[in-house]
């Protein structure tokens, strides 16, 4: 199970597992915001491809009008995720 | 040592594999980093076979299993088509994020946990089975 927090304006917390079952409630989330955003990434445990394209296609979204979706603070597992589907590449991977 | 379980077509369905996935880890020493591969590349099987074989409304069986060292889990579905998931092509990652691509990384992603997949199909039913050394 997902939760998210706001933190500020432009951070949002993710907690637990982002799974398949998770997309909707995380576009939910996202898609209202519109500048450069901060995930505190933390207290996630779990992340599938599901949710990898769900940061990637918000990444784009962002981009398109000159902001990004920046990740901090990355456990060991998951940074193993973004590094093994190179996405360690397209994200700003902050501790 | 083996233990099935039977699940609907569907995402929701995903909390209920995990359950019995852990129910499992709790007879078996492995460690947090291979449980959650494990766990992730299940997901990304059965979610596979939910969204491309849609002709079909039998549920998914999983197995797991505990042989020579190894954790083996098979995930068995009906497909009229088969499709061998260990013949996909490798992800082209230059053309993935030049065309701004954000999905099919999940068979890749097994492809890189996992120590050994094969893919089988008999009598109308395909199985997957990936194998993860402990």
């Amino acid at each position: 199970m997902l939760t998210i927090e706001t933190v500020s304006e432009d951070e949002l917390k993710f907690i637990g597992e982002f799974d398949a079952s998770q997309e909707e409630l995380a576009y939910s989330v996202l898609n209202k915001h519109d500048n450069t955003l901060i995930l505190d990434l933390g207290e996630l445990e779990y992340i599938s491809s599901m949710g990898l394209g769900v940061l990637l296609k918000t990444h784009h979204r962002l981009n398109d009008n000159g902001h990004e979706l920046r990740l901090k603070n990355l456990s060991s597992h998951i940074k193993d995720v973004f590094k093994f589907t190179r996405l360690d590449q397209v994200f700003e991977l902050v501790d | 040592m083996g233990n099935k379980g039977i699940f609907k077509r569907d995402a929701d369905e995903l909390q209920f594999i995990f359950q019995f996935l852990r129910e499992h880890w709790k007879e078996l020493k492995i460690e947090d980093k291979s449980k959650k591969e494990l766990e992730l590349s299940v997901e990304e099987i059965f979610m596979n076979m939910v969204r491309h074989n849609t002709n079909s409304d039998f549920d998914i069986k999983l197995l797991v299993e505990k042989k020579d060292g190894s954790i083996i889990l098979k995930l068995s579905d009906h497909e009229i088509q088969p499709f061998d998931i260990t013949k996909t092509d490798d992800v082209d990652f230059e053309e993935y994020f030049r065309k701004k691509k954000t999905g099919g990384l999940g068979i890749h992603l097994v492809k890189k946990l996992m120590d050994d997949i094969q893919f089988t199909h008999s009598n109308g039913i395909s199985t997957i089975t990936i194998t993860k050394k402990i």
